[in-house]
């Protein structure tokens, strides 16, 4: 093997840590960037609880109108997250919501299908956790507990009864 | 530790890898610089360059071992690390095979290629160490 055809190889082999320093960083500056309250591409929505109570007004970078999920589910969502979600859960619950099946999720997110199908399965253990937390006893916590379904007809049903506008804030 | 910054760290393995690393054949050169000859091919002739360039790999290697990554970077970590163990093994092979050739044919022996390709693939071993240093720098969230 002559020099060369080190040399090229050696620089040929120094490229992928270059490429994933520039990567990782580029990563890093989009982690850090600050996301502000109420800026374009955040939609405040209400959070509510099971009985449709108005609990708090949020903003997060996705919003189920945005994925084109059903608005309830953003009620669904809040009520479900509990805030332990992170932005892509959040939105593949939502997706999830609307009835999106694992090969529709990865072609909204632009992922692989298997991708999907290991994130939806970690999300829902995620979420089968804060069931469990629900389940325990205590002050605002429900005493049985209930299915998706049951939670989200009855986000849904609270909402109906609310004016138009009350259970959204957008 | 905790409180140095990615270019205080890059700045002190650049000091202490890679200009340590060359301080032997600094050394050499200021032994060389009176003869008056083309002392770079008398000092990096064997591919001594390819000597430091795996030192500086494989501290490179150690530092993005044992740095903690974060989930996403994981993949990127991995990447860096087979290429430095690439570049280990290539320039390893590199010395022994141009020590082996400098030794068997001296009279076909071509320093100037020598000296001017190890001079090169050290560079993009820098290049690719100073990229491990910065990726074993990035904060864990």
């Amino acid at each position: 093997m002559s020099d060369v055809a080190f040399a090229i190889a050696a620089i040929t082999a120094a490229s992928p840590a270059v490429v994933a320093a520039v990567v990782g960083t580029l990563r890093a500056r989009v982690r850090r960037r600050p996301k502000a309250a109420g800026s374009a591409g955040e939609t405040p929505f209400v959070v509510t609880n099971v009985a449709g109570d108005v609990v708090e007004v949020r903003t997060r970078g996705v919003s189920a109108k945005a994925i084109g999920a059903p608005e309830s589910s953003e009620a669904i969502l809040a009520e479900r997250q509990g805030g332990k979600l992170t932005e892509r859960e959040s939105q593949l619950l939502m997706l999830l919501a609307a009835g999106r099946t694992n090969r529709e999720i990865a072609a909204h997110l632009n992922i692989a299908e298997s991708t999907a199908r290991v994130h939806v399965a970690r999300l829902m253990d995620k979420v089968r956790d804060g069931l469990r937390e629900r389940e325990r006893p205590g002050p605002h916590r429900p005493s049985r507990s209930r299915s998706w379904e049951e939670i989200g007809e009855s986000v849904s049903t609270a909402q109906e009864e609310q004016e138009p506008g009350a259970a959204t804030d957008k | 530790m905790k409180n140095l910054t990615r270019w205080h760290r890059l700045s002190a393995w650049l000091v202490f890898s890679v200009i340590v690393g060359l301080l032997p054949l600094g050394f050499d050169l200021l032994a060389h610089v009176d003869s008056g000859r083309h002392v770079y091919s008398d000092i990096l002739s064997r591919g001594q360059l390819s000597l430091v360039a795996v030192v500086v790999a494989g501290g490179s290697l150690g530092e993005v071992v044992l740095s903690e990554t974060v989930a996403a970077n994981r993949t990127l970590k991995i990447w860096t690390i087979g290429s430095l163990v690439v570049l280990l093994a290539l320039q390893a092979g590199w010395y022994a095979d141009t020590a082996a050739r400098a030794s068997a044919t001296p009279s076909d022996f071509d320093t100037h290629s020598v000296v001017k390709w190890t001079s090169v693939a050290f560079f993009a071993t820098v290049v690719a160490g100073a990229s491990a240093i910065w990726l074993s720098c990035l904060e864990p969230e």
